[in-house]
């Protein structure tokens, strides 16, 4: 949920782009169909993921999801189309970057290591993830010289815990 | 419940890939007894790249289609992710809660939780 302050932050911030004051999400409401999706296409990529965000949070997202989808009995318009491509290149992982996304350097960072419960509350994560993601992380993290074959995410999971004990 | 569809109506449904009725005898509209939905439920556990992944398995959706489930729920708290008789229905509603918690994040415990509806 965004917090009071970011709320007016978003809403001066819609205002601008759309050149006429937004007091709240029921302003947003009042658009019709077309002129909400011309605001969307001027605010940029990076911002979009908040405004999105602003949606959610108010108590009208299946009424602002029918405006972005266009009326539910004529066919989705060029506009949303173009919305949900691009909104779809920002939200989901890309294909040049899943290779290099590695979650365990993401969500268990060396400056985690010393706090044991946290990293035993990490074991289930570990685990789940594909041996490779382990290898890497295992490398990259620990200098492990070692090499996980399939299957072996236990064997890898007592080497990563006697080395943190080892610390 | 019998519902009848032209068959632009009929492409714009979620797993209408996975089928078609009998058409009618006039051969403008296509007859399809779609009992059953299976309804998918928002949570805080699971990535929009996991509901594509999943969507795109077990309903053998497009990915466009799926990212637009994906997107409602996130937004509205529930999608409609399939159309068909009870039993195709029960058999992608146990797809998606047999699939598996989401790798890309700690706090997934487990499988998006879905329903069959009629």
């Amino acid at each position: 949920m965004l917090s009071d302050d970011d709320l007016k932050v978003i809403l001066s911030y819609l205002s601008a782009v759309a050149g006429k004051t937004v007091r709240s999400a029921d302003d947003l409401l009042a658009m019709g169909t077309e002129p909400f999706l011309d605001l969307t296409e001027k605010i940029p990529d990076e911002a979009l993921p908040i405004v999105v965000s602003l949606f959610k949070s108010t108590l009208h997202g299946r009424e602002l999801f029918i405006k972005l989808t266009g009326d539910p009995d004529e066919p989705p318009g060029k506009k949303a189309a173009a919305f949900f491509k691009r909104y779809s290149n920002l939200v989901l992982a890309q294909e040049d970057t899943t290779a290099n996304f590695n979650p365990l350097l993401l969500y268990l960072p060396p400056e985690s290591f010393d706090d044991l419960a946290f990293i035993q509350s990490r074991q289930s994560f570990f685990l789940r993830q594909t041996v490779d993601t382990i290898n890497e992380f295992l490398k990259t993290a620990c200098r492990c010289t070692d090499i996980f074959g399939p299957g072996q995410q236990e064997e890898a999971w007592i080497w990563y815990w006697n080395y943190l004990l080892r610390r | 419940m019998v519902l009848e569809l032209s068959a632009q109506e009929m492409s714009t449904l979620p797993g209408s890939g996975a089928r078609t009725g009998e058409s009618t005898e006039s051969g403008t509209l296509t007859e399809v007894r779609l009992s059953s939905k299976v309804v998918l439920f928002d949570d805080e556990e699971h990535s929009y790249d996991y509901v594509v992944e999943m969507l795109t398995h077990c309903c053998e959706m497009s990915r466009e289609a799926a990212f637009r489930c994906a997107f409602e729920v996130d937004m509205t708290g529930r999608t409609i992710v399939f159309h068909g008789d009870f039993d195709e229905c029960k058999t992608v509603c146990d797809k998606i809660l047999t699939y598996g918690p989401d790798h890309r994040l700690p706090q997934s415990m487990s499988s998006m939780n879905a329903e069959v509806q009629h």
